[in-house]
């Protein structure tokens, strides 16, 4: 299925945008088209940069908490990369459980309005005291992002039935952010 | 004991740990999704080398890209590296004006009690 969020862009320069089965290799293939039209905007490398990896982040959750197709490492998910005139926004969607949607919601929410220090010292913290899940989570993803998009994150958990959740993330990528750009 | 030497790949780091030069080098970018089956043969010989040492040991790590599961395998990896008493220096290269790399240096530098020097380079 294709959720509305993704068929209905903000104004500005689609870089990329995919909806299916993910997996490493793909991830890889993913990458390369997204570093490859980063490089082409007229925007600072710091900014790319951070945006790169940003992506990589929503991407590897993408793959961690997405529908798993059956006996396959793929996940089911969706992805947008857009260039807009102030920043560049990383969207990405994908089903989630109930029980998924309480603990990513609450993740984000002790995020919120947390200023840089706050979540550089959240950060620290999680490095140090975290460890790491089976799949390779660090409980570090969301922290990461909010730190270097310099931005709130947006999310939303549209219900699909069933108990069953559309999981969306929208990470704007400021080019006026925490340093000045 | 016998060196360790990888090429790099999209994913994963190149590294070189040269146990006769007390040499320990990790370059590239590291953003695989389970950074565990990378890093696990790397701290086995670090804890390897930590037993018998050389009376100086040089870590380069010069990283484009890390992502949050290697950030916690490299603090894992820098943590065996503290058990060794004699002189070790841990040098953190990062790409001018490449500030998120410089913090993460410092963030590393402020959990870890082995000194740390920023070294900035103009590419990676």
């Amino acid at each position: 299925m294709i959720h509305p969020f993704m068929t209905n862009p903000d104004s500005g320069h689609l870089l990329f945008a995919m909806n299916g089965s993910i997996n490493g290799n793909l991830q890889n293939a993913i990458l390369e088209v997204a570093e490859h039209g980063l490089c082409n905007l007229p925007c600072s490398t710091r900014l790319r940069k951070r945006a790169f990896h940003i992506l990589v982040e929503c991407l590897q959750n993408v793959m961690l908490h997405g529908e798993k197709l059956s006996e396959q490492k793929y996940s089911q998910g969706q992805v947008m990369i857009t260039a807009l005139s102030d920043g560049i926004l990383i969207r990405t969607g994908n089903e989630v459980s109930e029980a998924q949607s309480s603990a990513i919601r609450k993740k984000l929410q002790r995020l919120e309005g947390c200023a840089q220090d706050t979540l550089r010292s959240t950060y620290k913290k999680q490095l140090v005291e975290g460890k790491l899940s089976e799949e390779g989570g660090a409980g570090l993803g969301f922290v990461d992002i909010a730190r270097k998009s310099g931005n709130d994150i947006n999310y939303r958990f549209y219900p699909l039935g069933q108990n069953r959740y559309f999981f969306s993330l929208i990470v704007k990528v400021a080019s006026n952010g925490r340093y000045s750009d | 004991m016998e060196d360790i030497q990888i090429e790099g790949t999209p994913k994963t780091p190149s590294v070189k740990f040269i146990a006769s030069e007390g040499s320990l080098e990790i370059k590239g970018r590291s953003i695989p999704e389970n950074s565990i089956e990378f890093y696990k043969p790397l701290m086995d010989w670090i804890e390897q080398y930590s037993a018998s040492p050389q009376k100086e040991t040089v870590v380069n790590i010069q990283l484009e890209y890390f992502n949050t599961s290697s950030s916690k395998c490299i603090l894992d990896l820098f943590k065996k590296l503290e058990v060794i008493n004699d002189q070790i220096v841990i040098n953190w290269y990062y790409e001018e004006d490449d500030e998120d790399m410089l913090e993460a240096g410092e963030d590393y530098d402020a959990i870890i009690n082995i000194p740390f020097k920023m070294i900035e380079i103009e590419e990676i």
